[in-house]
């Protein structure tokens, strides 16, 4: 039993520490991150030209070079959102809460200590499907009746869902130590009203978090149930695609909130303390906040806008995907406005935080278009769309990197080298335009596709897939210095001190 | 101010990058070609007013946004602000009720202005009786894996290629025999999921001849990449013929 | 920079949660594997067993014990009442389909649609029976009230007692229409044993929560200002109400 004995081993596996924890999040998320980073890049390989060949997708297991690319883009879409950007903001939501409020720690600690454990496998066992003879190659989406036995027999989607509900469980237990964590346990002079927006972005996102993920997970358990115990609830008798549809995006399109609410609350940290303003507008923000949180169950028929329902609902959810772009473009406008009659400087922080609003401002933009459910019969299923969600979540990467740079002098005592940094920051930033913008211009090719080029309009796709590759290998390049600018400022970088960026925050007075 | 000078490039530099991004969602569709029928007319017309608005709001964000950049920096010897963050301080609250509300009741009257053209055209799809041509002609579309069936009136039937005459409103009747697909055609700006045990209804009216492609736009499984296939249009005479001599 | 201290500047680390997490995998993965399955039952059975064990000797320093266990107790029913919702839905879904869709929808087969009828034909539930059950029950509901009021441990013991009954009357049920030719291959069977099953498993998740409190109260380690008894009720409570809605939905049919 000598490796029980490892001192090292034993106390990351037995920490219970809201700091360990949220540390051990960070590793992990970065190691998922560079999993769905590695998948992004050999998808845009196989898209660089027309008519590429397929020859390396056939290596794959299972000789079908469709299945393997098909689980490389669900991989990468389910890794990237479900195990990379969330939990990245729970590393500093772990990390961070309670010092902003004054928490000794969590108010369950051993529950977040499960939290991180049930996340991981969660993460481990999905992408372990690559190993044992192909994973889901479904789509993220799982729609069914693809998702069911007679069209996807292997353990691809067994596995994924088993990860995903161990995500839920992780989740679950989340969502009950932020609540109670912040709600009981602030310091005793703290009023709600005063509690910093990092904290409030959390708030909103756990208590979204609670709405949706029972939704998911009772899906998933019917779907397990067809799968494994001849249950029927997804059959054609009785419309299975489209209850799953309804299921799952009302999951999944708070689900992107969950992702860009604590991305919101770190601009709103960061940006005040590099413009030396207040924030602007705290109180409409923490408003708006409260209506996107509120109108985000009620807008997800938008991605079902021609699957046949009922006209006046496709209306109806029209309006009210209209309307939640308000609260959040309100959100922007104050972030922006922060910067008036300040004193702004441009670390890297700032940078990557300044560079999200920039790259948010498209994605929003085109989100408003494609609330439409008339414009959605054309731009639907097309790489438009592929462009406006990646400009969305690369705008919610670029906050959360921001994060990293904002708050590895807290976790790690030193500062990140700004040399190195501003490299990554123009490699990310230049490099997520230059991937997604040609993108755009693709609005009659389908998604998902591996080959294209078979008529003269098609080879002209070829022209804008090769500038989005070149990008994707921007951004690689990109992530590698990061990762070396990690490793070597952890023993190299300039000593932080206790208060790096004169934030006003507890966190930066807590030791 | 050697770094000045590299800031301020680096600003412009990301400013150009995002204005080309603004401008290429202004481009939407304009690299397609072939483009025909009263959906495409209609459709890129909203299209059009959603675009000129988003990049309008989008510059606008963007100049104001630089011009703030550029204005507040931080120059040598300028001293923080009276109200700048302070460790173990709880900023005062800043902010102008408003600007707030003028902006959130300027963005609701843009968007109602343009929700009213969505509903207008949500309402168009759905009333074939808005067609121009003959007709109307009414197509069974069945998706399978991996490949189109089409059925006409007179029970024949056609695979991948859809061939019906210009100027008649055609009326498909879209379902799937496995798993869920999606029939589009971007050139007529048509699309409409294949569902099982269910059947979608869309229409179309187009008066040019020519071939027009068919796509599968729903992951439907390991050959989802060739499911393609051609809308082909033809003269009324030709398709009359075509048709009693099973030219499929 | 790490943090060292845990609550009230002691470490308290403990290895159970990661056992836990791996017990839960490795009972997911059981699924699929079935040599798993045991394993990961007795890790997770294990790994709880012992995080409780722990976790008494804690208490008198947590104040989350004292504070957090009411408020989380509320998320948890939250969660479970969003989860008990979506199977509801696939109830009305299953129910709408047959009874209406069916009708307009011309392609099935006369074989298909031998086998959809709702409630399904040649299955009677035994309503007498149901009602008996069920006011086991609900007089469970009142013991466990009656445990808060008086904290006489033998009320806690008659709650556990009952609600084991309604799982054994539950049994004969199933027994019962098994027999009749209920299965889960029909939409009616499958969102039956769905919304009763979930029900049932909550009841039994119920009786181990009541059971942890009684051996808690007879072991002298419940601290006074613990929230655990109420917290526990409530959920009893709330695994309650979902029976009813369930006897309404399913059993009466007044929707
Ligand atoms: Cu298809």
């Amino acid at each position: 039993m000598n490796i029980l004995e490892n001192k090292t081993l034993n106390r990351w596996l037995t920490t219970t520490n809201h700091k360990d924890v949220g540390l051990m999040y960070f590793f992990a998320t970065l190691l998922f991150g560079f999993i769905g980073l590695l998948l992004s890049l050999l998808i845009r390989i196989q898209l660089y030209q027309p008519n590429n060949g397929t020859a390396w997708l056939d290596w794959a297991p299972g000789d079908d070079a469709g299945a393997f690319y098909n689980s490389m883009v669900t991989m990468h879409g389910a890794v990237m959102v479900l195990f990379f950007v969330s939990p990245l903001s729970f590393a500093f939501a772990n990390y961070v809460v309670p010092l902003q409020i004054g928490a000794k720690d969590m108010a369950f600690p051993r529950l977040n200590a499960l939290s991180f454990w049930t996340f991981l496998f969660g993460g481990l066992v999905a992408a372990s499907g690559f190993v044992f003879g192909g994973a889901a190659d479904v789509g993220w989406t799982f729609y069914s009746p693809l998702t069911s036995l007679e069209y996807s027999p292997g353990n691809g989607v067994n596995l994924a869902g088993a990860g995903l509900v161990l995500l839920i469980i992780s989740v679950t237990a989340s969502t009950i130590n932020f609540i109670v964590t912040i709600l009981y346990h602030r310091q005793k002079n703290m009023d709600i009203w005063d509690m910093p927006m990092f904290t409030w972005t959390m708030l909103f996102t756990v208590i979204l978090m609670l709405t949706i993920f029972p939704i998911l997970l009772a899906a998933l358990l019917m779907l397990v149930g067809d799968r494994l115990f001849e249950t029927v609830f997804f059959i054609d008798e009785n419309r299975g695609s489209i209850l799953w549809g309804h299921l799952f995006w009302f999951f999944g399109h708070p689900e992107v909130y969950v992702v860009l609410l604590p991305e919101l609350g770190m601009l709103a940290e960061i940006v005040p303390v590099f413009a030396r303003k207040p924030l602007y507008g705290k109180r409409y923000i923490i408003y708006s906040l409260i209506v996107g949180t509120v109108l985000s169950v009620i807008v997800w028929v938008h991605h079902m806008f021609i699957t046949g329902i009922d006209p006046l609902l496709r209306e109806v959810m029209s309006v009210t995907t209209e309307l939640i772009s308000i609260p959040f473009a309100v959100i922007m406008i104050c972030l922006i406005a922060t910067l008036y009659d300040g004193k702004i400087t441009f670390p890297t922080a700032n940078l990557f935080a300044l560079g999200a609003i920039g790259i948010f401002v498209i994605g929003g933009v085109t989100g408003v278009f494609l609330s439409s459910a008339a414009i959605d019969y054309h731009l639907r299923g097309t790489y438009y769309l592929v462009a406006h969600f990646h400009y969305t979540l690369g705008a919610v990467t670029l906050g959360v990197v921001a994060a990293v740079y904002y708050w590895y002098p807290l976790m790690f005592g030193r500062i990140l080298d700004e040399r190195l940094g501003k490299l990554h920051f123009w490699g990310s930033f230049f490099g997520t335009i230059l991937t997604m913008t040609p993108l755009f211009y693709l609005t009659d090719m389908p998604r998902r596709i591996y080959v294209y080029g078979a008529n003269e309009h098609e080879l002209v796709w070829g022209d804008y897939h090769f500038w989005a590759t070149i990008g994707a290998f921007v951004v690689f390049v990109a992530q590698l210095i990061f990762l070396y600018n990690l490793i070597r400022s952890y023993s190299h970088g300039r000593e932080a001190g206790s208060n790096p960026w004169n934030g006003s925050t507890q966190e930066w007075g807590s030791e | 101010m050697k770094i000045n000078t590299i800031r301020l490039f680096g600003l412009l530099a990301a400013v150009f990058a995002l204005v080309f991004s603004n401008n290429a969602l202004a481009c939407a569709s304009c690299i397609e070609t072939g483009t025909t029928g009263v959906h495409a007319e209609k459709y890129d017309q909203l299209m059009g007013w959603y675009l000129l608005i988003g990049g309008i709001v989008s510059l606008l964000v963007y100049a104001w946004f630089t011009w703030l950049l550029y204005k507040f920096r931080a120059s040598e010897g300028s001293q923080d602000p009276e109200d700048a963050p302070k460790l173990g301080e709880i900023p005062k609250h800043r902010g102008d009720p408003k600007w707030t509300w003028f902006v959130t009741v300027a963005i609701f009257a843009i968007l109602m202005g343009l929700t009213a053209g969505t509903i207008n055209m949500v309402e168009f799809y759905e009333n074939p009786e808005e067609g121009w041509g003959d007709g109307p002609l009414t197509v069974q579309v069945t998706a399978h894996r991996y490949y189109w069936e089409f059925e006409y009136p007179n029970g024949n039937k056609t695979y991948d290629n859809l061939i019906v005459p210009i100027n008649t409103i055609v009326i498909l009747e879209v379902t799937t025999d496995d798993v869920w697909h999606n029939f589009a055609v971007p050139s007529l700006r048509l699309k409409i999921d294949a569902i099982p045990h269910q059947t979608n209804v869309i229409w179309f009216d187009a008066p040019d001849v020519g071939e027009y492609p068919i796509s599968c736009m729903e992951l439907c499984g390991s050959d989802h990449t060739d499911m393609t296939g051609n809308l082909i249009l033809v003269e009324p005479e030709v398709y009359e013929n075509g048709i009693d001599e099973d030219f499929a | 920079m790490f943090g060292d201290v845990n609550v009230d500047g002691e470490v308290h680390g403990s290895i159970q949660p990661f056992l836990s997490a791996l017990g839960i995998a490795l009972l997911l993965a059981g699924l699929l594997i079935w040599p798993l399955l045991p394993v990961g039952l007795v890790l997770v059975v294990y790994s709880l067993w012992n995080w409780i064990s722990e976790e008494v000797n804690l208490w008198p320093e947590r104040s989350s014990i004292t504070t957090g266990t009411y408020p989380a107790t509320v998320i948890i029913i939250i969660a479970e009442a969003l989860l008990f919702g979506a199977f509801f839905v696939f109830w009305f879904w299953a129910k709408w389909h047959t009874l209406y869709w069916d009708s307009v929808q011309s392609d099935f087969s006369e074989e298909v649609l031998a086998g959809r009828s709702w409630p399904l034909q040649g299955v009677d539930f035994n309503l007498g029976f149901v009602a008996f059950n069920s006011l086991l029950l609900f007089v469970s509901a009142y013991t466990a009230n009656q445990y808060l009021k008086s904290t006489e441990s033998s009320w806690l013991q008659a709650t556990i007692v009952l609600g084991l009954l309604f799982l054994l009357g539950q049994g004969y049920e199933y027994y019962n229409l098994y027999i009749e030719g209920l299965d889960q291959t029909s939409s009616f069977g499958t969102a039956f044993f769905a919304l009763t099953g979930i029900h049932g498993l909550h009841v039994l998740i119920g009786i181990v929560a009541l059971s942890i409190l009684f051996w808690l109260v007879r072991s002298d380690n419940l601290s006074k200002t613990s929230q655990l008894p109420e917290s526990i009720v409530l959920y009893w409570h709330f695994v309650d109400v979902i029976w009813v809605l369930i006897l309404l939905v399913v059993y009466l049919e007044v929707i």
